[in-house]
């Protein structure tokens, strides 16, 4: 399934770089495309509130721009690079830019720059999310395991039987297994309430 | 005026598999150099620098390169297909030339160095979508070329139809130059679309349109109702090439038919018949190359320069009552207001129009201003495959 027509007409765009002749041509185009633009130079401290997506000058930006630094920022940045040494690829790279924008910045490019840098941002906030999950389950699975050993004991039955006791009781109370584990390993079975071998929902 | 005489490169493929378009379009700048170099109304001559690339990617650029370094060019009108635009355009940037391009594409691009005199997705593929989901329904069939035109339009079909609901039956590729569409017509009479979207180009096309019209353009015994075949691309000259009955009754939503009804286009069209041949008709493509020359011209004789900046300023300024309408070029992208029409083909070889924009069309070559739910909820609940009773109104795109 593909994705609808990139389109980023309202979106605010804060451009964090001196006026020169790459500005003129990359602020008429992005106006063009529908984008709210503003203009920042020199700049220090700058927060993501009030805009989508920046634009940044990779040849003389210093970590002090970005209020976030060193954390990765919270919308889409954008590098534009004049200089290739290495020195200050690194500290562009350090930012986590989303895309970049080689200059002297031309009619091609800017389009693509914007598409490429919204879509990272948010394939990263999507890894990222699953990653914060994933982290937390292996976390808990010492845990999961504690429950289940805690069901065996209270009700004499095997180990496959406590964890599909575990899940459905924690679909029954819309609650995740792992939360659940954290009440029963606990042995706090008062809180639990009516916590039972059969499930009081699932007579069909 | 420093010279009298003002070198224009030329470069259409003249021969190769597009030869047909590119002699068309040709023609349609061999007309307005003539014209410019009769009329007192200009104090200079154009010198043109004709060029025929074949159809090959590389003699496009090797030929531009040429022009620009060598032989004193600054401005060349030229380049039917978008990867020929895009294999040039270095050139121009390097020289800092302009290219006059006349043709309609995909769009998605908007370039200092090129002046655009062809339409923008909004003003082909998005009018003739507005019609046929009124006018057909809203299940399509895409049948196309394998390259990037059909695929870009393909995709601006997609997202507009489902966005109001519809479907796509299928989206069908054939090699560039294949006339293997048996499979695709079974296909196609067996799914019962709607509507059939044809970016098929060249021979592909009329030999689909000869086959599709000998199974019976899906007509049963119950219903005599015809599956319609739609495109953005379909033209008068292709209307000859097809030949016979295959060729009539198809819609095409274009910016430029021969049958417009204004004296601008009945001078127009004389003058290319005799020019050129009274068995010639003139087409969009011809029609753009023939526009560029002369907005060229009076951007020339304005900014009394050459220069490429001092052409480009003056013409923003300028308006041409051209063939199809009013045509002026939009400082935001280069591109040309422009108006749409839509039209059926007929038996004599031509089109019928069926409705025309009020006016001219702002360029939005990178669909900024289109909107595919609010294109869904002009439509309103009237969303049945209804007949063309609607009041005219191509103006989405305010």
């Amino acid at each position: 399934m593909r994705s609808r027509l990139p389109n980023f007409r309202g979106q605010r765009c804060l451009v964090l770089h001196r006026r020169d002749n790459n500005t003129d041509v990359l602020v008429r185009k992005l106006e063009n495309l529908g984008l709210i633009v503003e203009l920042r130079w020199p700049a220090e401290g700058v927060t993501a509130e009030g805009y989508d997506v920046m634009f940044f000058d990779a040849d003389l930006g210093y970590d002090a721009i970005f209020a976030w630094s060193p954390e990765p920022p919270p919308i889409p940045i954008i590098a534009m690079m004049g200089s290739e040494a290495p020195g200050r690829i690194e500290w562009m790279l350090s930012q986590a830019p989303a895309a970049y924008l080689i200059k002297p910045i031309g009619s091609t490019g800017v389009f693509s720059a914007l598409a490429i840098a919204f879509h990272t941002f948010e394939t990263q906030r999507g890894l990222k999310e699953a990653i914060a999950d994933l982290s937390g389950r292996v976390q808990s699975r010492a845990i999961v395991f504690k429950a289940i050993l805690a069901l065996m004991e209270r009700f004499g039955i095997d180990e496959d039987e406590a964890y599909r006791l575990l899940r459905r009781e924690s679909m029954n109370r819309r609650t995740t297994v792992e939360a659940l584990s954290e009440l029963v390993a606990t042995k706090r079975f008062a809180e639990l309430g009516g916590l039972q071998r059969r499930s009081r929902t699932t007579s069909r | 005026m420093s010279s009298p005489g003002i070198s224009l490169g030329v470069t259409f493929s003249s021969t190769g598999s597009y030869r047909t378009i590119g002699e068309e379009m040709l023609n349609g700048a061999l007309l307005a150099i003539e014209e410019i170099n009769e009329s007192d109304a200009f104090d200079f001559t154009f010198e043109p620098k004709i060029e025929n690339p074949g159809g090959d990617l590389n003699q496009y650029r090797l030929l531009c390169e040429d022009l620009l370094r060598n032989r004193d060019v600054r401005h060349v009108v030229g380049c039917y297909t978008s990867s020929s635009r895009k294999e040039v355009i270095p050139a121009f940037e390097k020289h800092d030339a302009l290219l006059w391009y006349p043709s309609h594409y995909e769009g998605f691009e908007s370039c200092n160095n090129v002046i655009y005199t062809g339409a923008a997705p909004n003003q082909h593929i998005v009018p003739l979508i507005e019609y046929v989901l009124q006018a057909f329904g809203d299940r399509a069939y895409c049948i196309g070329s394998n390259y990037i035109w059909p695929w870009e339009n393909n995709r601006i079909m997609r997202e507009i139809v489902q966005a109001c609901r519809g479907s796509i039956v299928a989206e069908k590729y054939l090699p560039v130059g294949s006339t293997d569409v048996e499979h695709f017509i079974d296909e196609i009479l067996e799914t019962k679309p709607s509507f059939i979207f044809n970016t098929l180009i060249g021979e592909s096309s009329y030999a689909f349109l000869r086959q599709f019209h000998a199974a019976g353009r899906g007509r049963t015994m119950d219903n005599g109702r015809e599956i319609p075949v739609t495109s953005c691309t379909l033209s008068e000259p292709e209307l000859l090439s097809i030949g016979g009955e295959a060729a009539a009754g198809h819609i095409a939503c274009s910016v430029y038919f021969q049958s417009k009804d204004r004296p601008e286009n009945r001078t127009f069209v004389s003058k290319f018949k005799a020019r050129f041949g009274h068995d010639k008709v003139t087409s969009a493509d011809a029609e753009a190359s023939y526009i560029a020359v002369i907005l060229l011209a009076q951007a020339i004789r304005k900014a009394q320069s050459t220069e490429i900046e001092q052409v480009k300023q003056a013409v923003y300024t300028c308006e041409l009552e051209a063939p199809q309408g009013p045509v002026r070029i939009d400082p935001d992208n280069n591109h040309s207001y422009l108006t749409p029409s839509l039209g059926r083909s007929t038996l004599a070889g031509g089109f019928e129009i069926l409705r025309s924009a009020e006016q001219p069309v702002k360029p939005d070559p990178y669909l900024v201003r289109f909107d595919s739910r609010r294109f869904f909820e002009s439509f309103g609940s009237n969303d049945k495959p209804a007949a063309d009773t609607r009041t005219p109104n191509l103006k989405v795109i305010k």
